[in-house]
């Protein structure tokens, strides 16, 4: 016995017939109708909508060799428990990421070998100067911000970061809409048209980075982006000479969920670029799975500078690689108030002027 | 240029203003006792003037005049209306001058403001994205139904007169 098939109205929702006098599927309740073959594709495309599946392979790092963390130190800080990493010849003395004292607790071992580094390629010079010039200008900044004794404690860290590869395949289906007006004499007309639309494909992504720090604000480190690869060399401690670097606490797997969600937006944006021609649309089902997905570990440069101000705690972060500077600034409510007056105080006396020449 | 340099400059744009107004409501005020104003008189229209002919100011044209038609004790009343509107218009402009520079005020600060806040979380991976990796293995644009909606214009029923 065949199989009774019934469809919906994609307009209403309501059953569907068959029309003998136009040969189409009629909705009774709508009147919309329907090309039988249009209808089935339909159909078929929103029958065969999975979940996403976005499944990992989190295995990255390495084993330190014998001797290769001989003279790397710990020191730990008491305030916030970070943990930073320095070879023998660096001591460091305050956090970078609350700015406390530290203490030194203990020779490094254990924990993965990253797999990668990003060397620094902006000195301290160069992050001071980047500080002034992001400071340079703002006419509601506190004073105290541009003390340039504080300004000499920023610190170069190095990040821990999992680098995130994927092949993506998406399955998308929007519905896209055409409007068109016009008029006779009598009767303004407008035209509805509704399309389905479908688009399947693939896309890959590669080395996606999520920070592996809690100390590391994942917005200031995701503001600094985007880091250049290229530049990544075999990690070997000799380049954490003169730098401190962070140790990683957050895992692959913990990870992994910000990185699912970067991509899925990306790759929803890159397909819904691909429906042109329509006055709107919009997304009936997605399904997004990846596969090939690798993480890895590496270490990238960062200038961290953290200030203090009326019990609130500003950090500003610099890209060690790029030389990108960004840091949220407090406002001065009374230089915010005085600059509202006096804007407000000129342009009250410029309109009233010309409203005499006006009148 | 400085706060206090703007302030101080604010202020005596404003003063010079404020004293220019009142000296113009005054100026205005003592002007219409000197002024003779024509709502009284009936003109009719004079053609295009002929420049080849002198014109004869001594003749008809002041015999036209009706020196009775000439009043005296014209009502003025609606010139005093006129020098009364004129101050209202004075305090309504400052008003609206005032709402302007608050809200000029207010988007400036603000701008200001959101200057400051460079630290933004990133909603997706675009720079991550391998060039040239994007391919479409499926891209189908069916048509479904349409709708045609009509409504009336509305017609004038005002017979002409």
């Amino acid at each position: 016995m065949s199989e009774i098939i019934e469809y919906k109205c994609p307009a209403c929702g309501g059953k569907l017939e068959f029309d003998s006098g136009v040969q189409k599927m009629k909705c009774p309740f709508c009147e919309s109708e329907f090309d039988v073959e249009s209808l089935k594709d339909h159909d078929e495309a929103l029958g065969t909508q999975k979940e996403d599946e976005m499944n990992w392979e989190t295995s990255a790092g390495s084993e330190w060799k014998d001797g290769e963390t001989e003279g790397m130190h710990i020191y730990t800080c008491k305030s916030c428990g970070g943990e930073i990493i320095t070879d023998s010849t660096t001591a460091a003395s305050k956090c970078p990421y609350c700015d406390n004292p530290v203490v030194m607790s203990g020779s490094f071992s254990g924990d993965l070998k990253p797999d990668y580094v990003i060397p620094f390629k902006f000195d301290k010079k160069a992050a001071k100067a980047a500080l002034n010039k992001h400071l340079e200008g703002r006419k509601l900044l506190p004073k105290v911000f541009k003390d340039q004794n504080h300004i000499d404690e920023i610190k170069g860290v190095y990040v821990p970061v999992w680098l995130f590869d994927a092949d993506v395949q998406a399955d998308m289906l929007y519905k896209g809409e055409k409007i068109r007006h016009w008029s006779d004499g009598s009767f303004n007309y407008t035209e509805r048209s509704y399309y389905s639309v479908q688009r399947e494909g693939n896309v890959r992504f590669e080395l996606v980075p999520v920070d592996g720090s809690t100390k590391m604000q994942d917005e200031l480190m995701e503001s600094i982006e985007p880091f250049d690869f290229k530049d990544a060399v075999d990690f070997q401690t000799a380049y954490l000479s003169g730098y401190l670097a962070d140790k990683y606490d957050v895992s692959a797997d913990e990870s992994i969920e910000r990185a699912n969600d970067r991509i899925k937006n990306t790759t929803e944006q890159v397909f819904a670029s691909t429906v042109n021609g329509y006055t709107s649309f919009n997304k009936e089902t997605g399904n997004i799975s990846l596969s090939n997905g690798k993480a890895k570990y590496a270490l990238y440069p960062v200038w961290i500078l953290n200030t203090s101000w009326e019990g609130n705690k500003y950090t500003f972060a610099m890209n060690g690689q790029t030389g990108k500077f960004v840091g949220d600034l407090p406002v001065d409510k009374s230089a915010a108030a005085k600059w509202f007056f006096g804007i407000a105080a000129c342009v009250t006396a410029v309109c009233f002027g010309l409203s005499f020449l006006i009148f | 240029m400085s706060l206090k340099r703007i302030t101080a400059s604010a202020v005596c744009v404003m003063a010079f203003w404020g004293v220019f107004g009142v000296k113009s409501s005054f100026t205005a005020g003592s002007a219409q006792m000197l002024t003779a104003y024509a709502d009284e008189y009936d003109f009719d229209y004079v053609d295009e003037y002929d420049y080849e002919e002198e014109p004869d100011i001594d003749g008809s044209e002041i015999d036209d005049i009706e020196l009775d038609e000439i009043d005296s004790d014209a009502d003025i009343s609606v010139n005093e209306n006129r020098g009364t509107k004129r101050k209202h218009n004075v305090i309504s402009s400052f008003v609206v001058s005032l709402l302007i520079g608050l809200i000029s005020a207010l988007i400036a600060v603000s701008i200001m403001k959101s200057s400051m806040k460079s630290v933004r979380k990133k909603a997706g991976a675009a720079d991550y994205r391998k060039e040239n990796s994007f391919k479409l293995t499926k891209n189908t644009d069916t048509f479904m139904y349409k709708r045609v909606e009509k409504i009336a214009i509305p017609k004038n029923n005002q017979p002409n007169k």
